[in-house]
Formats: structure tokens, C-alpha cells, sequence
């Protein structure tokens, strides 16, 4: 017992001698924090810059029922007018009132050199008889043409355009068989909160916690000296590698106890439990430290370990569920990313601080689980590994 | 250099005449200059092989390096093409339509569901959504409360709502508005869920003829063609960006730090400069390889690209040097290798976060926009996508911004380590 503490007095005394890299470890998760709690908007809507093509004053003779050439553009200015003054989620970048079908083409060109430059997200096009079919109580067509390239406006147009639809019909007493769909969202973040540090806290706070616990640890065993000479004395690599997660683990619980303080003093918002969120966050880092202290005994040089460690990073944030779905992955693969902490972690914190839940026990023990095999094979790795003096 | 001097020395005996003299020295000047760039170049491909060497010392290093990458690449393909269709939104109705309506105009009061039925027919109609259950909330008081738990549970996504005067509305010419309660604590899915109810709105007011309606129509520019994978296709471009910077960078953050002879060498003709070049041309041939190596994958696994693939690899590549620039200027300004990986990480952490990945860089406050204009990876997804989606060429704002960048960490890189104190 001696033996460890004064093991773990050992590597605190490593710790504490880098004073740079602790003053890192402490320091940047709070400049972190601190930026995205300057931050502000981030909700889920997305907000569109359109330009409005409208052909509606050009002559549409196809009124059968007073048989005269139309040129009536009044509900395509209110239209444009609505886009442009009344909508949350539209901004009007330029308009361009056609006069002749000749001029369509040269609008057309100059719109989509401002798509391609992402100066606008959409083209909305209003064709010829637009006033005209509104007047006859018929359906009225609305173009777009959306920047195929940004999946967001891709697939939120066409729920994003009934609002100036909704201002119209309102505005020309179309209200007839009007029918729409009203969203209320329910466990959002409130608008009077910081919304960008809140949707993206759970995934950045295990994100900040993994990856620095991770790069920390990586770095203990491969980079000590001395080591295979400590080997010559009664102590075992079990102690070496146990004293190393016990002092790690405590510079990680402060490190924790930090990003938690901060985050709540720059506006995180949680309907849970503070203290279900807290151990979460200590799981999560419990997992950086056996990930790290996994690939410093794999590591033969530290740039390996550097180079696993990024690999580790990188497979991690890629395969935590938020670029692939996983549910819509085979069994397999869903066992393999089941087994990476972050698919665990973002939706504990979710429920937490959004739905208010307390902690998935499920998730949990899963975390747990995680951190525990991989310091089972640190040491299974760390055993076999050869260490010349 | 004795030889050189006893030359000059024999030169300056014969040449008696001033003008003869001087013609001399320059001549003398230009071969000391000849040679001073032939042993310079001499010295700086010895280095280059040295650095190739110590490359090769630690094989598992460069195979992680290079190999890796292209693997990740495959796999990240092989999960996007795996991973099946959209499953449909799980949702429930909770309708109140049948509760008595009293009309605030002449409060007569009406019961009236007629169009509760369509309305979910519509739904059970529409491919994007799922119904799991419907409640009457005239026959269930609770069935909201009920509805809210499977939210709160995860057993369903969205509620759809039919209130009260749903049917009345649409019978005597008013807005009929159908609720919906999405689960927006996944923000991700938020919008799916929307489109889904928006689908089986569309899908109501056309089987019900209910017009007049607003026909939209719409037209995707810059998409990626049916035969390709969208998913991946749509996820590569960001994903380029961060495995070439990462790994780029993460290969060359020890280069100096680590290296203990430097000391001893700058005993030798070698000059700090000619060091910190020799490591700049070694990883920027490494980085050569790594980019035509994930470039291999990357198509190889069915990307779409609209723009010239020589366009694509000069932008891999700027990125790629950016994170090279980046590595040797971390380890020309740490003191041990602890100290770099610590500030590999800090930098790492600060561009992932900030490049507008996870935040969009027109939510931040104006100063925090700038420094995210500083960040390369802010300026690597737009940069490829603008090449592979839209057919843009190479040479633009991000180009100009990473190669300002990268110019701006070379040069830093050098100051630091001339100035930088070595002791034997």
C-alpha cells in the first residue's frame, strides 16, 4: 500500500513538474467555454437568403374567362414584399421583376452565380399567372431552386416556405382549405438561453473532457525513463499502471469539476439533476483515462502514441452518431460503435439537461464498462510489453 | 576553405594592377557563391536522407501515418454505404377534434371530426412517418400526458395534435392548423420531423382536394447525381479536411523537440535554417504521398466531384501543408515533447471547435468571427466543397487564406528557432 502511494506521490510530482501542460489542461477548457457562452443564436431553424425571380408582370394570356392579356403582378409584389419585411426565416438579397420572358435568362444567371458563391441558399421563382391564379381561386405555383450542396437548406425549404405562403394567404384572404402545420417544439433549449452552448454542449463537453484526459494519459507510460529501471525494484507494472489512473483520475476530476463550474456560469441550461450530470461527466472522463493510458502501453515511441492518439480522436467523434445514424447501421457495426464512448455520452447529457431525465443507468454501466476494458487491456498490453533498461 | 584562401592569397601577388584586382575578387566572390550553394544543397539532401532515416527508425509511425488515413476513409464509406434508408419518424395523434368547438362568434357549439379520419389516413399514407398510436383525447383525458411520456421516453419523435376546431375550420373557411411536437432536444432530427408531418399535410389537402393550395416545386443546384452516395459524398468533404489537417499535423509536432543531436550538429557547417528546411521538404514529401494515397481512397470509394481532381488535390494539399506548418511551428516553440503534444492538443481542440463544425461562424460575435477566419479548417470544408459540389476552382478566399496562414507559421517557425538557444 506504501508501494502505491508513494507511486501515485510519484507521479504527481511528474504532473506538477510540467507545469505548462497543467496550466493547458485547466486553462483551455475555460477560454472554451467562455467562447461559447459569448455566443449567441445557433437554434434549430435555419434562416434562408433567397433572390426572388418574379416573371408575374410579364403578359400571361391564358385568362380564358375575360380572354385579355394580364400583366396583374400584385400578389407577386406582396409576395416579395412579405419575404422581405415579415419573415423570420427569410432574408430578401435581390429581386428581380421581369418584364419579358427574354430577361429570364440573363436573372436566372446572375441568381445562380450568387448561389454558387453562397451569397444566397435559394432562388424562388414566381411564374407569369401567379396574381392571376390567386384571383381565380386556383393553385398557385411557387419555384425554387435550392443549393443542392447545403443539406440543411435542402431539407428544410419546403417546410420553411409555408410561413411567407401563410403571410400571403392571410394577407390576400385566401384562407379557404387552408391547411398547415404548426411546430411547438417541446424539450428545446428557450430562446432567452444560450442556445448555442447549449445544443452543442453534449457534444463538446465530452468532447473537450475525452480528448484532453486521452492526450494526457497517452503520453504517461511511454514517455517515462525510469520506468524499466522501477521494474528492477519490487514494484509490479499492475502498480505502475493502477498508481497512473488513480493520479490521472484526479487531475481529471478537477478538470471536470472545472468545465462543470464554468459551464454553469456561462448559462447552462439543465431541466436534471446538476450531480447526474456531474458523474456523467466523470464516467466520460474515467474513459479518457483508460483510452489513454490503453495507447501509451501499446506506444513504443511517443510520436506513436500521438499518432494512435489522433486516430482514437478522430474514429471517436466521426462514429459518435452525430454524422451516422446508428440505429440504420447492420448489428455488427452497430456493436463496434456501441463499444466508442461518445454514442453514449451526447444522449445521457441530452436527457439530462434537455428532457430533464435523470442519468440511463444502461448508458452508464456501458461508459463504465468501456473505461474498465480499456485499462484491462492497458495492463494486459503493458505485461507483455518488453521494457529494456 | 584553406585551399580558397591560398588562392586568393596567390591571386592578389600576380595582380599587381588595382583594376585587375578587382575583377579578381568578384570572380572569387562568384565561386565562393557557386560553392556556398553547391554545399549548401549538398547538406540540406544529406539532411533530407538523414530525416528519412529517423523516419524509417520507427516504421509502425509511418505506416500509421500513411496507411491509417486511407483506412479511415474506407470505412467511414463502407458505414455510409451500409447504413440504410431513413427509417420513418415514430409519432402518435392525439386529437381533439371531436371535443365540442363553441364558435367565439355566435358561440354556438359543434362536435364536429370529419376530417379527423383523412388526417390520419394521410399519415398512415405518408412513407416518412410511422403512426405508433392514436388517442381520442374525448375518450382519453390523459392521452396527452400519455403522449408526452413516449416523448420523454424515446419511444416516439414527434406528436401530431389535431385540436379542437380542426374540422370546423377547414368546413367554414379558416386556417386549419395540425400541431406538431418534435423531440427537439435531437436537434439533429428536428426538421426530419417536420417534413415528415409536412409530407402527410401535403398528402391530406391533396387527397381531400382541398383548394385552392400553393404548389411548390423545387430544384436542387450543385446536388450530387442519384447514382452516387449522397451520405458520403455530402460527409467526405468535411471529413477530408479534418483527417489530412490532423494527421499532417500530429506527424511532424515532435520533429524538433525530439531531435537530441541538434545541438551537436550546429557544430557542424549545418545552419539552424538549413535544419528546420530539410524537415519542411521531408514532411511535405511524406504529406505528397498521404494525399495521393486518401485522394485513392476517396475516389476509389465513389466520390462525385464537379471540379478538376488536380483542383482537389491542390486543395488537400494546402491543407495538408497548413497542418505540417502548424506541427513544426508547435515543435520549434516547445521545450519537450510533453509540452508539444499538450500544445497540439490546445490548438487541435480550439480548431475543431471553433472552424464552424459544431457552431455555424455567423452565430459567433464579431471577434470570435474573425478568429475563426484565422482557423483553417473554417476555410478547408467550404474550400472542398466548393470544388467537388459546385465545380469551383482551387484558387479563392480559402485557398489565399490557408497559404496566408501557412506562409505566416513557416516564417514564425524559422524566427523561433534562430532565436531559439541549444545547449550541448
Amino acid at each position: 500500500m506504501s508501494d502505491l502511494s508513494g507511486l501515485i506521490k510519484k507521479e504527481f510530482g511528474r504532473i506538477r513538474a510540467d507545469r505548462r501542460s497543467l496550466f493547458l489542461i485547466f486553462f483551455i477548457p475555460a477560454i472554451l467555454i467562455i467562447i461559447f457562452g459569448l455566443t449567441t443564436g445557433g437554434g434549430p431553424q435555419k434562416f434562408f437568403n433567397v433572390s426572388i425571380i418574379s416573371k408575374d408582370a410579364i403578359t400571361w394570356s391564358g385568362d380564358i374567362t375575360n380572354n385579355t392579356n394580364s400583366t396583374d403582378s400584385e400578389y407577386g409584389d406582396l409576395f416579395i414584399d412579405i419575404v422581405q419585411h415579415n419573415c423570420s426565416a427569410f432574408g430578401l438579397k435581390s429581386y428581380f421583376n421581369l418584364s419579358s420572358e427574354a430577361s429570364y435568362e440573363s436573372a436566372y444567371k446572375t441568381a445562380l452565380k450568387q448561389l454558387k458563391n453562397e451569397q444566397i441558399d435559394a432562388i424562388l421563382v414566381l411564374p407569369e399567372n401567379f396574381t392571376e391564379v390567386i384571383k381565380n381561386y386556383s393553385n398557385p405555383e411557387i419555384d425554387y431552386h435550392v443549393d443542392g450542396s447545403d443539406l440543411k437548406a435542402v431539407i428544410s425549404i419546403d417546410v420553411a416556405l409555408n410561413e411567407p405562403i401563410s403571410y400571403l394567404r392571410v394577407q390576400s384572404k385566401l384562407l379557404i382549405n387552408f391547411t398547415t402545420m404548426v411546430p411547438y417544439l417541446e424539450f428545446n433549449v428557450p430562446s432567452w438561453e444560450s442556445q448555442v452552448l447549449n445544443y452543442a454542449l453534449p457534444m463538446i463537453l465530452p468532447m473537450i473532457i475525452l480528448g484532453l484526459m486521452i492526450n494526457l494519459c497517452a503520453l504517461s507510460i511511454v514517455s517515462e525513463g525510469p520506468l524499466p529501471r522501477m521494474l528492477l525494484t519490487p514494484t509490479g507494472k499492475r502498480e505502475i499502471i493502477f498508481s497512473k489512473l488513480i493520479a490521472y483520475s484526479i487531475v481529471m476530476t478537477l478538470q471536470v469539476t472545472e468545465i462543470f463550474v464554468l459551464t454553469s456560469i456561462f448559462g447552462m441550461y439543465s431541466l436534471g439533476s446538476l450531480l447526474d450530470l456531474y458523474f456523467v461527466l466523470l464516467f466520460i472522463g474515467f474513459v479518457g483515462v483508460s483510452m489513454g493510458l490503453f495507447i501509451s502501453a501499446l506506444s513504443k515511441t511517443e510520436q506513436q502514441a500521438n499518432q494512435l492518439f489522433i486516430m482514437f480522436f478522430i474514429v471517436i467523434v466521426m462514429f459518435s452518431g452525430s454524422f451516422i445514424s446508428i440505429d440504420r447501421l447492420p448489428g455488427v457495426m452497430k456493436t463496434i460503435i456501441n463499444f466508442l464512448p461518445l454514442g453514449h455520452a451526447i444522449p445521457m447529457i441530452t436527457d439530462i439537461t434537455l428532457k430533464g431525465l435523470p442519468m440511463d443507468g444502461g448508458d452508464a454501466i456501458v461508459l463504465l464498462l468501456i473505461g474498465i476494458v480499456f485499462l484491462i487491456l492497458a495492463n494486459i498490453v503493458y505485461r507483455f510489453k518488453k521494457v529494456e533498461v | 576553405m584553406s585551399k580558397d584562401n591560398e588562392k586568393v592569397a596567390t591571386v592578389s601577388k600576380k595582380d599587381i594592377n588595382k583594376g585587375d584586382m578587382q575583377i579578381s575578387d568578384h570572380n572569387e566572390h562568384a565561386k565562393s557563391k557557386e560553392f556556398n550553394v553547391g554545399t549548401l544543397q549538398y547538406r540540406l539532401k544529406k539532411m533530407i536522407i538523414k530525416e528519412f532515416r529517423l523516419i524509417k527508425t520507427d516504421p509502425i509511425n509511418l505506416l500509421i501515418a500513411i496507411v491509417l488515413p486511407p483506412l479511415i476513409i474506407w470505412l467511414f464509406a463502407f458505414m455510409m454505404n451500409i447504413s440504410g434508408a431513413t427509417p420513418p419518424v415514430k409519432c402518435v395523434v392525439v386529437s381533439y377534434d371531436s371535443n365540442t368547438f363553441i364558435n367565439p362568434n355566435n358561440y354556438t357549439a359543434t362536435e364536429y371530426d370529419n376530417y379527423t379520419y383523412p388526417l390520419v389516413d394521410a399519415i398512415n399514407s405518408s412513407e416518412l412517418l410511422s403512426l405508433q398510436h392514436f388517442y381520442n383525447a374525448s375518450e382519453d383525458t390523459y392521452a396527452m400526458e400519455k403522449a408526452r411520456q413516449q416523448l420523454i421516453d424515446g419511444d416516439i419523435s414527434i406528436i401530431i395534435v389535431i385540436p379542437i376546431e380542426f374540422s370546423e375550420s377547414l368546413m367554414f373557411g379558416f386556417p386549419a392548423m395540425v400541431e406538431a411536437v418534435p423531440d427537439s432536444s435531437d436537434i439533429v432530427h428536428v426538421q426530419d420531423n417536420l417534413n415528415a408531418i409536412d409530407d402527410a399535410v401535403k398528402i391530406f389537402v391533396n387527397d381531400n382536394n382541398l383548394t385552392p393550395q400553393f404548389i411548390i416545386k423545387g430544384y436542387q443546384e450543385f446536388s450530387i447525381p442519384a447514382n452516387y452516395n449522397f451520405k458520403y459524398n455530402y460527409n467526405i468533404t468535411l471529413t477530408l479536411s479534418f483527417i489530412i489537417f490532423g494527421i499532417s499535423t500530429v506527424l511532424t509536432i515532435l520533429v524538433v523537440v525530439q531531435e537530441k543531436p541538434i545541438a551537436r550538429l550546429l557544430l557542424t557547417p549545418v545552419k539552424k535554417e538549413e535544419l528546420l528546411l530539410s524537415k519542411y521538404i521531408t514532411y511535405t514529401l511524406i504529406l505528397l504521398v498521404q494525399v495521393i494515397l486518401i485522394m485513392i481512397s476517396t475516389i476509389g470509394n465513389g466520390l462525385y466531384s464537379r471540379g478538376s481532381l488536380w483542383d482537389l488535390f491542390v486543395a488537400l494539399f494546402m491543407i495538408g501543408f497548413v497542418g505540417v506548418s502548424l506541427g513544426i511551428f508547435i515543435s520549434t516553440l516547445s521545450n519537450t515533447k510533453t509540452e508539444a503534444n499538450q500544445l497540439f492538443f490546445v490548438f487541435f481542440i480550439v480548431i475543431v471547435l471553433l472552424s464552424g463544425i459544431f457552431i455555424p461562424i455567423s452565430s459567433m460575435p464579431t471577434f470570435l468571427r474573425a478568429f475563426a477566419y484565422i482557423l483553417p479548417l473554417s476555410h478547408g470544408d467550404p474550400m472542398i466543397r466548393g470544388i467537388v459540389s459546385k465545380g469551383k476552382g482551387v484558387l479563392g478566399f480559402d485557398f489565399f487564406s490557408l497559404l496566408a496562414l501557412s506562409v505566416a507559421l513557416v516564417l514564425s517557425s524559422f524566427i523561433i528557432m534562430k532565436r531559439k538557444q541549444y545547449e550541448v
